[in-house]
């Protein structure tokens, strides 16, 4: 917990739905302050409480799992069981105290709860709804249920990526949904500055697989222009050779590139073949990328004697672009961001100390941070209908007698 | 592996969405830029003093698209001053 004040204090976000995609734009909103609230039921949990792994001590429980916890830091947990007409009444009332709501169900859904951006903005018309799903709230294939891991592959991702003769790979995880995620919650603060200003919100309608195609955007540009089709070559480049991961000492990797002859004799240096910057079969980038083979083989001889830090550290002091490949270990060890406090341990109620994510920014004079751990399911019914939404002990009695909290 | 090589990737699309099927094909840049639903949502888009086609703007605003203002490079038309002050209002 902060003592400093926070960019977004005061704002009010809603969530309804889950996994990653609405929930990340609501957490990385809460690590700077807005107080965020995530709507779900035990009946239907988010998803990422019980259907993906890693659980704490490998055991199932809407309270364990990491993935829950690496989106909803920094929330409150309520919840509001929608099946009921109690149910969206009271989900009604957080629409009108809050400021923004996030939602990522299929599109129609929270129309078909009653739930809808113009039903809701009509009692509070500052209201900003920022609605994300996989295709977007229109289209012809607007209801298409998916995740971003196959995403990936309809916005072009996968095709790109994998050597020329083999199948396309997927990514590891679900990509699209960070691309999408990012720029939903920049869409989200603009969308808030402006209702600010004016007394008029609005509704977002994001599709993930067109923020993923701003990912796409050269090549997508490059066949509107040439016709040309671009194709996954591996790990090589079309402007730039040496580009590659290399073998290190004791199973390591080491990842580089040559962006220009000058970095190329850099390199050439720096492994002690300076020889390699003048000979006409690496000098120039053709060349090098006609002779890649042995090139690759001369690298590699030099990177599988060092480990995978040593290497990179000595190219990057020549100004060679380099990084280890790095574990999940490696990730928690790393003093870079050990420095920028990148992981930041709370205490979870049933997971004990856990290490939570911060976000890649933070504002030097409102520093954002791990506000608190994330919520167990409705842990914070009480606080959020009786202190923020003000519902009277009759209204909150009435409410969970009709099992409006399950 | 047998079946999936008997239909062409749109088909599929399409099929997976008649029958709420999670699962997408492998497009191309071609394939995305013929896809009906990104036509739909008009989403590649030109620009004046551009010949070329563009990404649109990310999101959706209240049912329209914003346009993209201006070509790569090109000068940023700003509002003149007195108005962007009378038109403010918190910063």
């Amino acid at each position: 917990m902060t003592a400093l004040p926070q960019a977004l204090a005061g704002l009010k976000v809603l969530e309804f739905g889950g996994y990653a995609a609405g929930p990340h734009i609501g957490k990385m909103l809460a690590n700077f302050g807005a107080q965020t609230i995530h709507v779900e039921s035990h009946d239907r949990p988010d998803g990422f409480r019980v259907q993906y792994p890693p659980f704490k001590d490998d055991r199932v429980g809407y309270n364990r799992s990491g993935c829950f916890a690496f989106f909803n830091d920094s929330k409150y947990s309520v919840t509001v069981d929608l099946k009921k007409p109690a149910g969206v009444e009271l989900a009604r009332r957080l629409a009108k105290w809050c400021d923004l709501i996030i939602e990522n169900m299929r599109p129609g859904v929270m129309e078909r709860l009653g739930l809808g951006y113009r039903m809701l903005a009509a009692p509070n018309p500052r209201l900003v709804m920022l609605s994300t799903c996989n295709m977007g709230q229109t289209g012809p294939r607007a209801d298409q249920p998916g995740f971003g891991s196959q995403l990936s592959a309809l916005a072009g991702f996968c095709g790109m990526t994998g050597v020329p003769d083999g199948p396309p790979m997927l990514l590891y995880g679900p990509y699209i949904d960070y691309v999408a995620s990012l720029l939903g919650a920049s869409a989200a603060l603009a969308a808030v500055f402006k209702s600010r200003r004016s007394g008029k919100g609005c509704h977002i309608d994001v599709s993930q697989y067109e923020c993923g195609l701003m990912f796409m955007a050269g090549a997508l540009q490059d066949y509107f222009a040439s016709g040309r089709l671009a194709q996954r070559r591996g790990n090589d480049d079309a402007d730039a050779a040496p580009h590659g991961a290399f073998p290190c000492r004791d199973g390591e990797w080491v990842a580089l590139s040559c962006w220009s002859d000058a970095e190329f004799a850099a390199l050439a240096a720096t492994i002690g073949k300076s020889g390699l910057a003048a000979d006409p079969a690496f000098a120039a980038l053709a060349a090098r990328q006609a002779h890649r083979v042995e090139l690759e083989t001369v690298i590699a001889a030099w990177t599988r004697s060092r480990t995978a830090d040593a290497a990179a550290e000595a190219l990057q002091a020549a100004g060679v672009a380099a990084y280890p490949v790095v574990t999940m270990a490696g990730l928690f060890t790393d003093p870079q961001l050990h420095a920028r406090r990148n992981f930041r341990v709370r205490r979870h109620p049933e997971m004990g100390d856990h290490c939570y994510c911060f976000p890649g920014f933070d504002l030097a004079e409102t520093p954002g941070d791990i506000i608190g751990p994330a919520p167990c399911v409705g842990a914070d019914n009480d606080f959020v209908f009786r202190d923020l939404v003000g519902l009277t002990e009759a209204e909150y009695e009435s409410y969970r007698s009709q099992g409006v909290f399950g | 592996m047998k079946f999936f090589a008997t239909i062409s990737k749109r088909e599929f699309l399409t099929e997976g969405h008649r029958r709420e099927m999670l699962g997408y094909p492998v497009s191309t840049v071609a394939d995305i830029a013929t896809d009906p639903q990104l036509e739909a949502r008009q989403f590649f888009a030109r620009v004046a003093g551009s010949a070329e086609t563009f990404c649109g703007a990310f999101a959706i605003l209240d049912g329209k698209r914003p346009a993209l203002r201006h070509a790569p490079g090109a000068p940023v038309a700003t509002a003149p001053r007195r108005q962007r002050q009378r038109s403010g209002g918190q910063p």
